[in-house]
């Protein structure tokens, strides 16, 4: 009976910040004393390492009773019972380790390079680069040809290649040139340098050339995709019994033009398309005013709008700015400018559109209130036909609902054209992107309002871009509906 | 009318008499002014008095002498002017001199002699010639008794002169006892009259500075204390010892033993720290001098009283730190994000999917995490869900993930107990690198802390012959930074045949190396010494090794060695010098700066600017150049006016120096200013930044973060911001300046690395090296902290300190108490009793204290212990005080 309580030895183990009292038996080795300190930690045998005692770390065959343990000594142990850590299942992709064309898709799209006052070329490509039916065209168009508008066409169609292919910033060089060269009104020069131009010509030059280009049968890829038509009615104010001139016009973008009362882009555009002009009546055979009511009859898959805020001030002798602030909508409908015709036409479209929203609200509504049970109805086979022949019929040509959604905005700042400073807010899978030259970032969508105006030296909407189909990449794929 | 002419000519002629070195003083005063009736009146008795001295009769003669001594005594005047007896005794001076001369001539002892030379005495101070000791040979004439008769100025010049003079006679090897005498009254006077520093100036030129203990109470020690050891600092060694010492005697006389601990830490004399520890007899002051032990990570050999060996092992730092957090309101963890801040950038300039990053800049992220949560024992990456932690890990590419593991080391850093079970899991991982991990963080955890069981070494000796490399590279610095400055023999033996082995991998042997040189630093062990030249002879004729980054590495563990002993390093640079010559410059200039570290030593400074004018044809070989500009910095950290000066050297570097030393400034401006970020400093910084040279900005963006580290500085704060943005797409750039973010906010702001502290005296030798291995593997960031070498970040760990002062009772347990924490004001050889903080704050205890900040309790109802009021200070209730309100 003495010779146990002599035998055994008071030890204090540390563990995790805790100290245990263990009474040990020198005599009856490791394993003992590991199996009374998993007993109260918790930690199995194996991964407990102590070390405090005589000679390192405590091996398992160590003899306890000649390590001249001391009653109350102190040791520590290390180890847990937690579970070991595994690598996860999925492994992690490295930035380093992808190629310049994996990197290009996950990094934001490249900034082009200022070449000396190109920013309205810059912004202006930019913008054309959300266009994803043009690529798609030119790539497959043969560019051969020695025409100055062809060879433009093949220098932008390489540039978009380098563009799509990497994520660091590139130089247009060449493309710039060609462009010169075929445009020669933007070879302009000021005290040895390229002169500041304006985007929105730029833009239609570009449009020309790529027309000139993207030849298809008797008709283009650009005025497949910007092409729309006009119904004019002359109507003579003067004279009553004149009967009113009907003929249509093409158009491949819409002007809006700002006075003292314009506030928004839909009334702007809409007085724009009513005025008064002064002409020649047959009738009368002199001058006469008459009203010029224009009615859109067909809509494009895009929708360039001009904000005229450019005019020619005579007494400055430069192209002064109308800084007035026109709110444009994120989705515009263009119902109302359309013909009588036209908007019988887009009744069908519209409906599917509407009625597939209200669905869409009930069912968010429903799914607030746990009604999760009407929520997941099944589709009916007659349903599912329904749905797939109204998707095919908006998947058709052209614009056929009056919807667009905003996809692009060309802003200029400064206050006049020769000057200031272009750049290109664009829409790129869901999120804006502003383009700035070689500076891209991603800005929230209140910034976008924003250039509609209202704060002085800031950047004013100068063009907008419009499209019905919204692509693949975002999140809200498909034809753009009501807002 | 003869008369009168004669008397016009008077002063006239008078004038034209004086001898040239009277002429001199003569332009000083104003030609003589009407004067007033009164002044007229003194002026006519003066004049008499000085006739009758010169009288025949010695009675007259004494008689007038007595008299002219009572009216020089008596005139009071203003502050400002001059006592009218003794502007008109001038004119006199040398018919004074010369009668006493005649007299002496006539009757070597003449009836009022004493007094006679007294006075000529006084004149001397103001009339003599400038480099004649005239004051001190009338006095040693005079009057033995008195020496403050003519008050304390007459002193403070007699003084002077004997300082003079002693040299002199000792030149020609003359008697001195009479000078001896002299001081021997003189030191009485001044230490009962406030002017203890002059009392030691006095006794220092006369080479008798030791006799200044007896005269030392305890209430006028301070001053001459003071005095004497910031007097130390301009005194080139090995006077500056000599005088510590005597500080040093002064203080254990007194029994004042904080200061006495102080002061032998300042000598880096073992055997005066236990002869202090012994000394003291007081329990709670032990514990004081305990905790100072600690914080200058000097490991006394176990004292048997667990309570004192947990304190000087830093057990308690963990506690009293996050009690000091708590308190502050600062432990919630900060997550990378939240210390870039991209919630102020206005937009993203990358969208990426989440499974796809960059693993430099979460690498970056991983040293960013640890560094801001240092020693907080929580975080958001690394402590948190296994199955978290581990994609965390993961997100760290190869090699990184070795540094991500052994951030939960940092993370805690001190804790041994709590993270030691934390780390221990992932030294199961079947990740090779993340165990290698594990096993760093055992290390770095284990910084500045003893623990008797030893865990770290039973753990990491396991580990040293792995087959890994890794595995052995991390273990043996995981040894290096546990037992940091504990000199323990156990490590040599581990470590020593690694670094002996000649076929061992160059990175075993460089980290063996260095480990050693960090548990052995600055003691200038023989052994080790031997073995690393050894190896840097066998390696540097290895054409590969040569030139490589980390056989430099092996200069600074054989330069840590050396580190303050500037004493004895002669033989090891000489040792130096017979290398291969690629590397013979760059190892012996490496190893001399280590050993001038923070002594200030002008001379020295000198000798390395030497080094500059040599111009040197290809940059390879001109490498020991940086090492010599940031050597400049290393000398100059100790002290403030050489660090100050320093700054002006780097300039003219910056705007004269080659690319290869340019290179060096930013390492030497942090090293000088750590955790110390002065405008000027921060400014130029900021402009290398953006350097054309891309090692220049590289090492300029982590100065910053040096500079800065523990501050949360503002405007280093925005800078790095701004840089983020302008080196966005360069990678290495970008994980630069996100570690200098984590620097910036290390330990949320609680810690500082600056290796100075107790009012900025005491250099804690492991915090240097730690500093001094990153910054000079900085030296080619490419090669080490760019390549897989980037846990030399570690490294740092040894530096950080919290800055933290907090205050305890007796029984150990933080108490509460309003503190003034205000910059501290340079007190020293300033009279009476000067403010010695300056702009104060009022807080409540325990409070922050920035690296030129001082506090002083706000109550006197307690006492510290030590009158170094940081880090840890235990009071003592104070019954005077409470006694006073009763």
């Amino acid at each position: 009976f003495f010779g146990i309580t002599l035998r055994m030895v008071l030890l204090k183990v540390k563990w995790g910040g805790k100290t245990y009292d263990v009474d040990v038996d020198p005599a009856l080795g490791v394993d003992v004393f590991k199996a009374q300190l998993q007993s109260l930690t918790g930690v199995p045998p194996d991964r407990q390492k102590i070390s405090g005692l005589k000679g390192g770390m405590l091996k398992d065959d160590a003899d306890l009773s000649a390590m001249g343990l001391k009653e109350g000594q102190k040791c520590m142990m290390l180890g847990t019972a937690d579970a070991i850590p595994e690598a996860p299942k999925e492994k992690p992709k490295f930035l380093e380790d992808m190629t310049s064309e994996e990197k290009a898709k996950e990094y934001l799209p490249s900034g082009l390079a200022n070449l000396g006052n190109t920013c309205y070329l810059n912004s202006a490509l930019q913008t054309m680069r959300v266009i994803p039916e043009l690529w798609r065209d030119l790539e497959a168009c043969p560019t051969q040809g020695n025409m100055p508008e062809q060879q433009t066409s093949s220098a932008l169609r390489a540039l978009h290649k380098q563009m799509d292919g990497t994520p660091e910033t590139v130089a247009p060089h060449i493309f710039v040139s060609l462009f010169r060269q075929c445009y020669p009104q933007f070879n302009q020069q000021e005290n040895g340098h390229y002169a500041q131009q304006d985007a929105e010509e730029a833009w239609s030059s570009m449009m020309t050339a790529l027309a000139q280009t993207m030849k298809k049968g008797d008709s283009n890829s650009i005025e497949e995709l910007f092409g729309g038509k006009m119904s004019v009615t002359l109507k003579c104010l003067e004279k009553d019994d004149e009967p009113a001139e009907v003929k249509s016009e093409a158009f491949r973008s819409l002007k809006c033009h700002i006075n003292n009362q314009t506030v928004g882009l839909e009334l702007g555009l809409t007085e724009g398309m009513s005025e008064k002009i002064t002409k020649t009546s047959p009738s009368l055979e002199r001058e006469a005013v008459y009203l010029k009511d224009a009615k859109l009859e067909s809509l494009p898959d895009y929708l360039s709008v001009h904000l005229v805020r450019f005019f020619y001030k005579a007494d400055v002798k430069k192209k002064a700015k109308v800084v007035r602030p026109v709110q444009f909508p994120m989705v515009l409908d263009c119902y109302t400018m359309c013909s009588e015709e036209t908007k019988k036409r887009l009744e069908k479209g519209r409906n599917i559109l509407s009625s597939r929203r209200d669905a869409a609200v009930e069912r968010k509504r429903n799914a607030k209130k746990g009604d999760s049970m009407e929520v997941d109805e099944e589709e009916t086979e007659e349903q599912k036909a329904a749905r797939l022949a109204d998707d095919e019929y908006l998947a058709g040509p052209g614009n056929r609902t009056g919807w667009y959604e905003l996809c692009g905005v060309i802003t200029h700042k400064g206050r006049d054209a020769d000057g200031g400073h272009y750049v290109a807010w664009v829409k790129h899978k869901g999120d804006w992107l502003l383009f700035d030259d070689n500076k891209v970032e991603i800005v929230r969508e209140e910034k976008v309002k924003e250039t509609a105006g209202g704060a002085a030296d800031n950047h004013l909407a100068y063009m907008l871009l419009y499209r019905t189909r919204i692509p693949e990449d975002a999140p809200n794929k498909g034809v753009c509906g009501p807002p | 009318s003869a008369n009168s002419r004669k008397l016009q000519a008077g002063p006239m002629a008078e004038k034209d008499k004086k001898s040239g070195d009277e002429e001199v003083k003569e332009e000083v005063h104003l030609p003589e002014v009407e004067l007033s009736e009164e002044d007229e009146k003194i002026k006519d008795e003066v004049d008499e008095l000085v006739e009758k001295l010169q009288d025949e009769e010695d009675g007259v003669a004494k008689l007038a002498c007595e008299t002219l001594c009572t009216m020089l005594k008596t005139a009071t005047g203003t502050v400002t002017s001059i006592p009218k007896p003794l502007k008109f005794l001038r004119r006199h001076y040398s018919t004074l001199k010369d009668t006493y001369t005649k007299k002496q001539a006539k009757n070597v002892d003449f009836l009022g002699r004493p007094q006679f030379a007294d006075m000529i005495s006084l004149l001397a101070m103001s009339y003599a010639k400038d480099d004649v000791t005239e004051c001190l040979a009338f006095k040693l004439e005079g009057s033995s008794g008195e020496i403050d008769q003519w008050g304390h100025e007459y002193v403070r010049h007699l003084a002077g002169e004997i300082g003079i003079e002693y040299q002199k006679r000792k030149a020609a090897e003359k008697a001195i006892d009479d000078l001896l005498d002299l001081v021997a009254k003189i030191l009485p006077y001044d230490f009962t009259h406030n002017s203890e520093p002059q009392a030691c100036d006095l006794l220092f030129e006369v080479e008798r500075l030791d006799d200044v203990v007896a005269h030392c109470t305890i209430d006028n020690h301070r001053r001459g204390c003071d005095y004497l050891i910031g007097d130390s600092d301009y005194v080139p060694p090995p006077l500056n010892k000599e005088i510590q010492k005597v500080a040093f005697k002064i203080y254990k006389t007194l029994n004042q033993y904080p200061l006495a601990l102080r002061c032998a830490m300042l000598l880096n004399d073992m055997d005066l720290i236990s002869e202090t520890m012994e000394a003291c007899e007081d329990e709670t002051m032990k514990k004081q001098l305990a905790f100072m032990l600690g914080r200058q990570r000097i490991f006394l050999d176990p004292t048997g009283d667990d309570t004192l060996d947990e304190i000087i092992g830093n057990g308690k730092l963990s506690e009293f730190f996050l009690y000091t957090a708590r308190d502050l309101n600062s432990m919630d963890p900060k997550t990378p994000e939240q210390i870039y801040k991209t919630h102020l950038q206005d937009a993203r300039t990358t969208s990426l999917s989440a499974n796809i990053s960059s693993h430099t800049q979460n690498l970056a992220s991983t040293f960013v995490n640890a560094f801001a949560n240092a020693a907080f024992c929580t975080d958001k990456l690394m402590t948190g869900e296994v199955t978290q932690v581990t994609e965390w890990l993961h997100k760290n590419k190869d090699h990184r993930m070795m540094s991500a593991a052994a951030s939960l080391g940092m993370i805690f850093l001190w804790d041994v107990d709590v993270g030691l079970a934390q780390v221990d899991k992932f030294l199961y991982s079947h990740e090779e690198y993340i165990k290698a991990g594990a096993l760093m963080a055992v290390g770095i955890l284990h910084s500045g802390v003893r623990n008797d069981c030893d865990p770290a070494l039973a753990l990491l000796s396991d580990y040293l012959d792995n087959k890994t490399t890794d595995m052995r590279v991390a273990a043996i610095m995981g040894l290096g930074l546990a037992y940091a400055g504990s000199k323990r023999e156990e490590i040599s033996e581990l470590l020593v045949p690694l670094v002996a082995d000649s076929d061992m991998a160059l990175e075993v042997c460089t980290f063996a190396a260095l480990s050693l040189g960090l548990v052995f630093v600055g003691t200038c062990d023989e052994n080790i010494t031997e073995v690393i030249t050894t190896q840097l002879m066998e390696r540097s004729e290895k054409e590969d090794q040569v030139n490589h980054a980390l056989t430099k590495m092996l200069c600074v563990a054989l330069g840590l060695l050396f580190l303050g002993q500037e004493e004895n390093v002669e033989a090891a640079v000489l040792a130096c010098s017979t290398l291969n010559e690629k590397i013979a410059k760059y190892c012996e200039m490496t190893v001399k700066t280590c050993a001038y570290a923070g002594t200030g030593n002008v001379g020295q400074v000198k000798e390395l600017m030497q080094q500059l004018f040599e111009k040197i044809e290809k940059e390879e070989d001109a490498a020991h150049q940086s090492v010599a500009v940031m050597g400049i910095g290393l000398i100059a950290m100790g002290e403030v006016l050489g660090s100050d000066m320093s700054k002006r050297t780097f300039e003219h570097i910056l705007q004269y120096g080659e690319p290869v030393m340019r290179r060096a400034i930013p390492l030497a401006m942090a090293l000088v200013n750590v955790s110390n970020p002065q405008i000027i400093v921060m400014d130029t910084l900021g402009k290398l930044t953006h350097d054309a040279d891309q090692e220049t900005s590289s090492n300029a963006i982590l100065a910053l973060g040096l500079v800065g580290a523990g501050t949360n500085n503002a405007r280093i704060a925005n800078m790095l911001r701004q840089l983020a943005n302008y080196y966005a797409k360069e990678a290495n750039h970008l994980f630069l300046v996100r570690v200098a973010q984590g620097m910036l906010f290390l330990g949320k702001g609680l810690l500082t690395m600056n290796p100075f502290h107790s009012d900025r005296k005491l250099m804690n030798r492991t915090a240097v090296a730690g500093l001094l291995i990153v910054l000079h593997s900085c030296m080619d960031l490419k090669a080490l902290i760019l390549s897989k070498y980037h846990f030399l970040l570690y490294y740092l760990v040894t530096a950080i300190s919290p800055r933290m002062m907090i205050t305890l009772d007796t029984n150990l347990d933080p108490v509460q108490v309003s503190v003034r924490v205000g910059q501290a004001v340079d007190t020293v050889a300033v009279p009476g009793r000067p403010k010695t903080i300056t702009g104060f704050q009022t807080h409540n205890s325990p409070v922050l204290l920035q690296f030129l900040d001082r506090a002083e309790l706000a109550t006197d109802k307690w006492k510290p212990l030590t009158p170094c009021v940081e880090d840890v200070v235990i009071l003592e209730a104070n019954k005077e005080a409470e006694e006073e309100v009763v």
